[in-house]
C-alpha cells in the first residue's frame, strides 16, 4: 500500500486574496508509471466510527423504515478537516426516542481517525431523523445543520465553541410532517442561505397502512396510495429567523409530490439559483428562479420531470456532474429496480435530454434499486467516475421473486470515451462487490492526500469508512478549491451554489459546490484530478449571483481557498 | 384454433396491459402463437410427433422439435389466456413424467415471464434452450428476459439465435434494435426498426408491433438529430397505437425542438391522457 500525503489542510492551504497569493512548494511524489489502480480499503474498525444505524427494525414492515438515514460532512470546528454528522433514525414503537444522532470529529492526519463528540457538542436529539444539510445560515463563519425528520425538523446552530444548540423554534423551520431532504442555497440573491425542504408523505407510525402486493408478494405499502406532503421554501431573514414563502414564491402552486431529494444550483447560468427536486414515483420539479423570490415550475417542459419515455421514476439519489463538458450541471438519478437509472444532460436554456442509454447507464441498472450517488474523479485520471449504492426496500426481494436482490452491491462506472462502463474488478476492494442495504454515501478527502475517500451508511447496518488507497499514475495531479465569501452581510461564506472551472490550456473541467442531495450533502469544495498538467492553469469561479472571478493556480496538489473580491 | 383467431385472443388478452414492457411481452406471445400454429418456424405446418422425442427427452440430450408438442398446446393456450395457476399445475404433472422436455420447461418458464418474473423465467428458458434448441420461441423469450435483467449482450445473442431459426421474425429485430439504441449504435438500431416494420406491416395481428417499431424508429432518428423524420414516425406510431404514452412524450419533445409549440402541447396532453388510461395513478 503506497500512501503519500500531499498536503495538510490548514497547514498548506493557499489563500488567494485577489491575485498572486503566497506560493507553497508542494511535494510531488512519484508512485508508478502504470495507469492508476482504483482501490479503497475498509478502515471502519480503525476509524473510530463504531455505529450501527437505526431505521426501524429488520425486516422492514413500513415505508418509514426503508429510507435509512443520510450522512453529512461538516467542518464544525473550522480546523480544515471534515467531520461527520449522522442523523440517526428510531423505531416505529417510539419515533421520538431512538439511539440518537451522532457527531464524529475528524482528528486529522493521514490515518482517518474520528472521535465521537456527540455529547460534548450537545447532540442529544433522539427523534427519527433522515437527512441533514449543512450551511452557515446565520453567517457567523461556522456551519450549521438542518436535520430532516419524521416529526418536526431541527435546526442546529453552531455556537462556534465546538457545540450546537437547537434553534428550531426561533428559526421557524420545524416542519412537523415527514421530511426527507433539505438544501441550503441563496435563492433570494441577498447573500443569506435560504432553505428548501423536500417532504414525503403522510404517515402515522401508530396507525400504519396495511400491506400491499408487488409481483404477487405481500409487501409494505407506499408511496402510491398514501397522501403526499407539500414541500416548503423558507426565506432567510438574516436575523436568525426564516419565513415560509412557499405560497408567495410559487413553490406551493404545484401539486404535492413525494419529495425525496433536492439540489439548489443555477442550472441555466442566469445568475439565479434554481431548485431541482427529485420526487418518488411522480414528476420531478425544476423550479426556475425568476428573481424576486418567484419560481416557475418547468420540470415537464425542461425534460427533467421524467425519463425519455415520459415515465415518472422513483428518483432517490442525485448526482451532479458535467458529463458532456459544456459547463452546465447534468443530473443523474437512481431509481427503482426493473426500471433504469436516468442521466439528464443539460443542453442549456433549461432543456434536458435523457442520455441514459447513449451513455451506457441504462439497462445495466435494471436489477438494482439505487440510492446515494455521485460523480467524482476517484483515481485522478481526469474523468469523474460515477458511483452509487444500492439495496432493495422489500425484504422479500430476491432475484427469483423480483428480479432484484434485497442486499445489493454498489455500482461503479468508469468513463470510456462518451460512455460509461461498469467497473467491478475485485482489485477495487471487497466493498465493491459485497451486497448490502446501503442508502447513504458521502465523498470527501478525509485524510488530506488529495483523493476522494468514502463514507457509506447501511440501513440498519454499520457506517463504513473507505479510504482511497488507489495507486495513482506518476503524472496525475489534483486540486481542491474551497471558496470564501467574507463580504459584510453575506452568510453564504462557502459559496454554496457556485460553479468552479479549472482551465488548463484548452481544457476545462467544471464542478459545483452546492447545497442538498439525497438526505446527505456534498463536500464544501470542488475536487479535480488530472492525468497530468503542463501548467497549473487558472480557476474561474462563478459565484451564486453570477459574478465571475478568475485566478491563477499557483501550484498543484494543493487545497486552494479562493476569497471573493 | 386458427392462427388469426388465436392471435386475436392474445391481442385482446394483452391489450389492456400498460407499459412498454408488458406490450413487448404481448408481442412475444404473438411469436409464441405463431409457433403454436406452426406459422413461425421453418417447418411451417408441421407438428413434431409426440413420441418421437421420447428417447432424447429421457436422457436429457437435445431434441430436434421445431413446433410445439401437441400435448403441450392446451397448456400454452392456458398461459396465453392468463390461466397461469392452471398451466403451472398441469406442467408440474407433465414434467414429473418428462423432466427433460425442453418445451415443457420453456412453458413453465413462460408462466413466470407472464408474471414479469424474468429471473425465474430465465433459468427455465436457459435449460429449455439446451434441451430444445430448435424450438425458436425459447430464444426469443430468453432474449427479452435477459434484456429486462440488464444483460444486453446476452439478450442480443438470444435474439440472434432466434433469428437464425426464423429470420423473418420482426420482434427479434425490434429487440436487437433496442439493444443497439442502448449501445448508441443508432444507424444499426434504425435498420433493425425498419426491418421490424417491413416484416410485420402486412400482418394484421402485428399492428401494435409495427406501431412500436415506428415509435422506436422515431427515437433512433431523434437521437441522430433527424427531427422531421422522427416526428413522422412518432406520429405514425402513436396514430396506430394511441396508448403509447412513451412515444407521445417523445413526440412532444421533438415538436418542441422543431418549434411547434401548439402541436407539442397537444402531444403532451395526449401523453398524459394515454398514461392515465394505461397506468392510472
Amino acid at each position: 500500500m503506497k500512501r503519500t500525503i500531499w498536503c495538510v489542510p490548514g497547514l498548506l492551504t493557499i489563500v488567494f486574496a485577489g491575485c498572486g497569493g503566497p506560493k507553497e512548494e508542494v511535494q510531488v511524489a512519484a508512485n508508478t508509471d502504470a495507469p492508476p489502480v482504483l482501490h479503497f480499503s475498509d478502515i471502519t474498525t480503525e476509524s473510530g466510527i463504531d455505529m450501527t444505524l437505526t431505521s426501524g427494525r429488520l425486516p422492514s414492515t413500513q415505508i418509514l423504515e426503508v429510507k435509512g438515514a443520510g450522512l453529512a460532512l461538516i467542518d464544525y470546528n473550522n480546523n480544515g478537516w471534515l467531520d461527520l454528522f449522522v442523523p440517526n433514525g428510531a423505531t416505529l414503537e417510539d419515533t421520538e426516542r431512538g439511539p440518537g444522532w451522532r457527531l464524529y470529529e475528524n482528528l486529522g492526519g493521514p490515518d482517518i481517525r474520528f472521535k465521537d463528540v456527540s455529547e460534548q457538542a450537545g447532540m442529544t436529539h433522539t427523534r427519527w431523523a433522515l437527512g441533514a444539510t449543512v450551511g452557515d445560515f446565520d453567517g457567523d463563519g461556522f456551519d450549521d445543520i438542518h436535520v430532516t425528520c419524521y416529526g418536526p425538523n431541527v435546526m442546529l446552530r453552531n455556537t462556534g465553541s465546538n457545540s450546537f444548540v437547537d434553534v428550531t423554534p426561533t428559526a421557524r423551520v420545524g416542519h412537523p410532517g415527514w421530511s426527507t431532504s433539505s438544501a441550503f442555497g441563496d435563492v433570494s440573491g441577498d447573500g443569506m442561505l435560504d432553505l428548501y425542504v423536500a417532504n414525503y408523505l403522510e404517515f402515522d407510525a401508530a396507525n400504519p397502512p396495511p400491506s400491499t402486493r408487488f409481483l404477487g408478494m405481500e409487501v409494505l405499502a407506499g408511496p402510491r396510495g398514501l397522501p403526499p406532503q407539500a414541500d416548503a421554501l423558507y426565506r432567510n431573514n438574516g436575523d436568525g429567523t426564516f419565513e415560509d414563502v412557499s405560497v408567495a414564491s410559487g413553490i406551493a402552486a404545484v401539486p404535492s409530490m413525494y419529495g425525496l431529494g433536492v439540489v439548489i444550483l443555477d442550472f441555466d447560468n442566469d445568475g439565479r439559483q434554481d431548485i431541482y427536486v427529485g420526487n418518488d414515483s411522480m414528476p420531478n420539479f425544476m423550479f426556475h428562479n425568476q428573481g424576486n423570490m418567484r419560481f416557475v415550475e418547468i420540470g415537464a417542459r425542461s425534460g427533467i420531470a421524467s425519463n425519455v419515455d415520459g415515465s415518472n421514476q422513483a428518483t432517490m439519489g442525485i448526482g451532479i456532474g458535467d458529463v458532456n463538458g459544456n459547463g452546465l450541471p447534468d443530473v443523474f438519478t437512481t431509481n427503482f429496480s426493473s426500471d433504469m437509472n436516468t442521466l439528464h444532460v443539460n443542453l442549456g436554456n433549461m432543456s434536458f435530454e435523457d442520455q441514459t442509454q447513449r451513455r451506457g447507464l441504462g439497462i445495466i441498472s435494471r436489477p438494482f434499486l439505487g440510492w446515494a450517488c455521485g460523480f467524482y474523479d476517484l483515481d485522478l485520471d481526469g474523468h469523474e467516475e460515477l458511483l452509487m449504492v444500492n439495496g432493495h426496500v422489500y425484504p422479500q426481494a430476491t432475484r427469483e421473486r423480483m428480479d432484484s436482490d434485497y442486499e445489493q452491491p454498489p455500482l461503479l462506472f468508469k468513463r470510456r470515451g462518451e460512455r460509461y462502463e461498469r467497473f467491478a474488478d475485485d482489485s477495487a476492494g471487497e466493498w465493491l462487490n459485497r451486497p448490502a442495504r446501503d442508502r447513504a454515501m458521502v465523498f470527501a478527502d478525509l485524510d488530506g492526500d488529495g483523493d476522494i475517500d468514502l463514507i457509506i451508511g447501511e440501513m440498519n447496518g454499520p457506517i463504513r469508512v473507505l479510504r482511497n488507497d488507489g495507486e495513482r499514475s506518476k503524472s496525475s495531479v489534483w486540486l481542491i478549491v474551497e471558496l470564501r465569501d467574507e463580504r459584510p452581510n453575506v452568510g453564504n461564506q462557502r459559496g454554496l451554489g457556485s460553479r468552479v472551472e479549472w482551465l488548463v490550456g484548452d481544457e476545462r473541467m467544471t464542478r459545483w459546490i452546492y447545497g442538498g442531495g439525497f438526505m446527505s450533502n456534498s463536500p464544501p469544495y470542488a475536487h479535480f484530478g488530472r492525468p497530468g498538467a503542463q501548467s497549473t492553469g487558472r480557476v474561474r469561479i462563478t459565484w451564486p449571483d453570477g459574478v465571475v472571478q478568475e485566478e491563477a493556480v499557483p501550484s498543484l496538489n494543493a487545497k486552494l481557498t479562493i476569497t471573493r473580491r | 384454433m386458427p392462427m388469426k383467431r388465436l392471435q386475436t385472443v392474445i391481442y385482446q388478452t394483452f391489450k389492456h396491459l400498460a407499459c412498454l414492457r408488458h406490450r413487448i411481452t404481448a408481442l412475444g406471445c404473438l411469436v409464441l402463437s405463431a409457433s403454436l400454429c406452426g406459422c413461425g418456424g421453418q417447418e411451417q405446418g408441421k407438428v413434431a410427433p409426440a413420441g418421437g422425442q421420447a428417447a432424447a427427452a429421457a436422457n436429457g440430450s437435445p431434441d430436434n422439435r421445431r413446433s410445439l408438442d401437441p400435448r403441450l398446446v392446451p397448456i400454452a393456450q392456458a398461459i396465453e389466456q392468463g390461466r397461469i395457476s392452471d398451466a403451472r399445475v398441469r406442467l408440474q404433472v407433465y414434467l414429473a413424467d418428462e423432466p427433460n422436455d425442453g418445451q415443457a420447461i420453456f412453458l413453465f418458464g413462460l408462466t413466470f415471464h407472464r408474471d414479469n418474473r424474468y429471473d425465474a423465467a430465465r433459468r427455465h428458458f436457459e435449460r429449455a434452450a439446451q434441451l430444445s434448441p430448435l424450438y425458436h420461441p425459447i430464444h426469443h423469450f430468453l432474449g427479452w428476459c435477459l434484456y429486462y435483467l440488464g444483460e444486453p449482450e446476452a439478450a442480443r445473442s438470444a435474439f440472434e439465435a432466434h433469428l437464425a431459426l426464423t429470420p423473418d421474425e420482426g420482434d427479434s429485430h425490434f429487440g436487437i434494435g433496442l439493444i443497439d439504441l442502448e449501445e448508441d449504435r443508432l444507424k444499426e438500431a434504425e435498420a433493425r426498426f425498419r426491418a421490424a416494420i417491413e416484416l410485420q406491416k402486412d400482418n394484421p395481428g402485428r399492428v401494435l408491433a409495427v406501431a412500436k417499431a415506428h415509435s422506436r424508429l422515431g427515437d433512433a432518428l431523434m437521437k441522430q438529430g433527424r427531427h422531421e423524420e422522427a416526428r413522422e414516425h412518432l406520429e405514425r406510431g402513436t396514430q396506430m397505437d394511441p396508448d403509447q404514452y412513451e412515444a407521445l412524450y417523445q413526440l412532444y419533445r421533438v415538436l418542441l425542438t422543431l418549434g411547434e409549440e401548439e402541436a407539442a402541447e397537444r402531444a403532451l396532453q395526449a401523453h398524459h391522457q394515454a398514461r392515465q388510461r394505461v397506468r392510472p395513478e
